[in-house]
């Protein structure tokens, strides 16, 4: 299987061709290159409309935010040119402190939620302990959770003064000081770091799924154990996965605002986020210091993808869908099992389970306290009784499910053709696509929904105040997760496959649907799933894009908060992970389910 | 404080840099009234009506409209209990909204403005944001008995307050009693408070009532020794330290809302709160757009707003009415808006010394180091 350099080679050379029109059109002439996009076929068309489509939903904020940052008004003012945003927000040295901190911060937590992740997906993926259903389950929990309960469940948790743990611990113990601090670097690295298991389970889950037996088999059959065999073979075969992983998780450590406001202000640590929304707080925003900061989250973020793209770019050489029949076998731990299974509840316990049951706890109480048997005579279902009142909640629903799984549809579409033109294509320019679909994770929402506003407000295209505003802006602003998802998951497929069906059967249309598709499907439903899920959770984008009748939940979760209805939240909280958990159950079972028909 | 509201829609961050534009768009902005726009020529017009001909005018036009589409910093449970009772009058006008911080609803009546589109009829605003609006561009100059009820220093022509806050001191009475409890800001430099006061960031307000009280020297003085007393934990979000009182995480939050407070008092939780001197008063302007594409429905909405059924409703949410009138199930609260610790400033965080403040709080407390 490492011989496929010389299978790759013409296609990749013919594909070259493509630089000047002249031999691209010469280029259908040569024989085992897919003909449809040398020549101007009805899917090469639809190909270039997919680029092109990208490019505009993520160029035209994106031109306008840079634009922003060298002029001293919002868009629509006669603002004049200037640097001062750039000396603004970069002149001050307190940025270099809480720049490190960021960088630590982003490494540390992206450190702890891989670990936990990646090892919890092995467990339901591969191995055949028991109990996997459940440990699915929770895994998604934290995701689901608006991040601000998390955390505030944190403190609750482990606060030097009201913290339960700390209470528990020091009673038990009989400690003179309560052994856990969450106002600490540590502390705020835990919230963070434990509350994202769920992005390194899932890509790396797809990852295990689409794992070739045989490496494996061979690994044993040499006598390695399965923790050799994962350490020797696994880990190197799934780089991509895990650099895709590594590269999301640094850049949302980067950017994340809730545990360094909830948590780092409080413990006089300040990270870059925190810098940020010190300078942005005060009204009305300042659109142009915002595009500023944006501008250094981007300068980071291309850096990561083109080291990404960079160690990937040898990546056929771990392709894992090959023409041979696979099937990604569950490896038998013995007796081990059970203790694996205990090992993956007892993280998740403290994960997942701890800071649920505060949100639970919390739900059906008129105001939190610490839990008690004198509390539970207060016990009421009073805050769920409210949000079924609230006319909100069900237009909210309807509103987030639809624009969500639009958004999710679309994203998954669009970035799985970016990323099958970076990876089967040389299309010039295929890695400045690539960036270029990449750099709206580097926009903060407030700054993509101004600009948003503002563009659909001018142009004459009614979309502001419709339920399409708001897809635009999911698409735009969640198309870099789905493309390393989708980037990913193509790299495991075999480019002999496509080729084979090419010779078997001359329709590209038959061969995407019968071949390619049912291949990647597990990895795009991963990639629908977590789009969907972000559109229950993103604040920046329906605050400012929403309008009369197209309110999304994430807008009435932040509103019981700021009201200070935190038990109503929490019970608003408890709803929603049902409600996703509904979704995430029929999503796995039908992943499930494709992948054994492939599989076999 | 209109004077300055054609410059204040832009960037409000670096004052300094833009100090020249900021004289230069004032004048513009005093210059000889402008003309009436179409919704306040219909507005002067129904002047001269009986309140039985306005009222009947109103109604048989927000018929035909059929919706009204309101702006509001309200919370999700307020909106829908106002929006209900309007509803249950005017059966008719289906009432839109849009709910936000004030600093949301703010950047989205600018841009769509800047944009030249009329999608709003009705806004309630803050005190805190109120200025930073081209308020002659977007809020219409509006008579109508309704405001009459409202105090005079709670209204102008293009705004009335619909009820009013106070900032307070919160506590938790389980940790505290009533008689240990600071009484002025100085008294929160005793160290027996070290990291024991939960302090909100966006604390301007709470700034400029020192600057105005005691004036640049003392309060600036004063802030420096607050922010090295090491007394104060950073907590972003009023209702946050609120819910973090309740629970006994630090005994003192500066500052907090007290319909806030009184509701979860109420449940049983050991919070209380207490007038501090000085505190902040802050009211919550309502206005009507300048060019409302529903300008019937948006008097019917408007008026009943400040009606005595509306300051009701809102009475009954723990919420101080701006008529005096209406009782209110907080007295307390009501009470602590006329007592002479308490400073309502309308200046919007552009007064005098705003910047400077701006600047104190941010190096003095929350720790950041001069820039540039």
């Amino acid at each position: 299987m490492y011989s496929e350099k010389q299978t790759g080679a013409p296609a990749s050379r013919v594909a070259s061709l493509g630089s000047d029109a002249g031999a691209r059109h010469g280029a259908s002439a040569l024989p085992r290159f897919p003909a449809w996009i040398a020549a101007l076929s009805p899917p090469r068309i639809a190909l270039w409309g997919l680029v092109a489509a990208v490019v505009y939903l993520t160029l035209v904020p994106l031109v306008m935010v840079i634009y922003g940052t060298f002029t001293d008004g919002p868009p629509g003012t006669d603002a004049s040119f200037t640097f001062a945003n750039y000396i603004d927000a970069f002149g001050g040295e307190e940025l270099y402190q809480s720049g490190l901190n960021s960088i630590l911060f982003a490494l540390a937590s992206g450190a702890l939620s891989f670990t936990v992740g990646c090892f919890l997906a092995w467990v339901t993926e591969r191995s055949n302990a028991p109990l996997k259903p459940l440990i699915y389950f929770l895994v998604l929990v934290p995701f689901v959770l608006p991040g601000i309960l998390s955390t505030i469940s944190w403190i609750f948790l482990l606060s030097p003064t009201i913290g339960v743990l700390n209470q528990i611990v020091v009673a038990t113990l009989g400690l003179a000081e309560p052994p856990f601090n969450i106002y600490t670097f540590s502390g705020m690295v835990w919230a963070f770091g434990i509350d994202h298991i769920t992005l390194p389970f899932f890509l790396m889950a797809a990852a295990f799924r689409s794992m070739d037996p045989s490496l494996e088999e061979a690994a044993t059959v040499s006598g390695m154990g399965p923790f050799r065999t994962f350490y020797y073979v696994n880990l190197r075969i799934m780089l991509p996965s895990i650099f895709a992983v590594c590269l999301l998780m640094f850049i949302r450590g980067i950017e994340t605002f809730e545990a360094p406001a909830v948590i780092g202000l409080p413990a006089g640590i300040n990270l870059f986020a925190t810098e940020i929304f010190l300078a942005l707080r005060r009204a009305p925003t300042n659109y142009n210091l915002a595009g500023t900061y944006a501008v250094a989250y981007l300068a980071i973020t291309l850096i990561g993808v083109g080291l990404y793209l960079r160690v990937t770019r040898g990546a056929e050489r771990f392709v894992m869908i090959t023409g041979k029949a696979y099937r990604p076998r569950n490896i038998d731990l013995g007796p081990w099992r059970f203790a694996v299974t205990l090992t993956s509840l007892a993280i998740l316990t403290i994960a997942v389970v701890l800071p649920l049951a505060v949100v639970v706890w919390t739900s059906f109480m008129p105001f939190y306290s610490t839990p008690s048997w004198g509390m539970l005579g207060l016990a009421t279902l009073d805050n769920y009784a409210a949000i079924f009142e609230l006319e909100e909640f069900y237009r909210a629903s309807t509103n987030t499910l639809i624009t969500g799984a639009s958004a999710a549809t679309i994203a998954v579409l669009l970035s799985l053709g970016i990323a099958w033109i970076g990876i089967r294509t040389d299309i010039p320019g295929k890695r400045l696509l690539d960036m270029i679909a990449f750099s709206p994770i580097a926009m903060p929402g407030v700054v993509l929904s101004l600009s948003l506003v503002w563009v659909y407000l001018t142009l004459p295209i009614h979309i502001y105040g419709t339920l399409w505003i708001l897809i635009v802006a999911f698409v735009t602003k969640f198309i870099p997760i789905s493309l390393r998802i989708m980037h990913v998951s193509l790299l495991q497929v075999h480019k002999e496959l496509e080729e084979a069906a090419e010779i078997a059967n001359p329709s590209p249309v038959r061969n995407a649907l019968f071949v390619l598709l049912p291949l990647i499907l597990p990895g795009m439903l991963v990639g629908w799933l977590y789009v969907l899920t972000l559109t229950f959770k993103d604040l920046s984008i329906p605050i400012l894009l929403s309008h009369v009748g197209t309110d999304l939940l994430p807008v009435l979760i932040f509103g019981l908060f700021q009201s200070g209805e935190l038990p109503r939240l929490c019970a608003m909280g408890v709803l929603l992970t049902l409600m996703i958990a509904a979704i995430a159950g029929s999503t796995r079972w039908l992943a499930t389910r494709l992948s054994v028909k492939t599989g076999g | 404080m209109h004077s300055q509201s054609a410059a204040s829609v832009r960037s409000a961050s670096r004052a300094l840099l833009f100090a020249g534009a900021l004289v230069a768009l004032s004048s513009v902005g005093a210059a000889p009234a402008r003309a009436l726009s179409d919704t306040e020529a219909f507005y002067k017009g129904l002047e001269g009506l009986s309140a039985a001909d306005r009222e009947k005018t109103l109604v048989e036009g927000a018929k035909k409209e059929g919706t009204v589409v309101w702006y509001t910093t309200d919370g999700p449970t307020p909106t829908q209990v106002v929006i209900k009772a309007f509803s249950q009058k005017y059966p008719f006008v289906k009432a839109g909204f849009i709910r936000g911080k004030s600093q949301d609803i703010l950047d989205r009546i600018t841009t769509e403005a800047r944009a030249g589109r009329n999608l709003f009829d009705v806004a309630k605003t803050s005190t805190e944001t109120f200025d930073m609006y081209p308020v002659a561009d977007v809020f219409a100059a509006y008579v109508s008995p309704a405001k009459t009820a409202i105090p005079e220093n709670m209204r102008a022509e293009r705004w009335s307050s619909v009820f009013t806050f106070v900032r307070a001191m919160g506590y938790n009475s389980r940790l505290l009693k009533e008689s240990d409890l600071p009484k002025t800001w100085e008294d929160l430099l005793d160290p027996r408070w070290k990291n024991k006061i939960l302090f909100d960031p966006s604390s301007l307000p709470e700034m400029m009532t020192l600057y105005t009280r005691w004036g640049r020297e003392r309060a600036i003085d004063f802030v420096g020794k607050l922010g090295a007393s090491g007394n104060l934990q950073i907590r972003n979000g009023r209702t946050t330290i609120t819910q973090m009182l309740a629970a006994g995480e630090a005994p003192i939050g500066m500052t907090v809302y007290p319909y806030d407070v009184e509701a979860l008092k109420s449940k049983g939780a050991p919070v209380d709160w207490a007038l501090i001197d000085p505190s902040p008063g802050l009211l919550q302007p309502l206005s009507i757009a300048r060019n409302a594409p529903h300008p019937y429905a948006a008097a019917l909405l408007y008026d009943y707003l400040l009606s005595t059924d509306g300051q009701k409703v809102y009475a009954q949410m723990n919420r101080t009415p701006a008529n005096p009138a209406v009782e209110t199930s907080n007295p307390r609260e009501r009470a602590a808006a006329k007592d002479p610790r308490i400073v309502f400033d309308t200046s919007g965080g552009r007064g005098s010394g705003t910047e400077e403040m701006l600047k104190v709080l941010d190096e003095k407390i929350l720790k950041k180091k001069p820039k540039g």
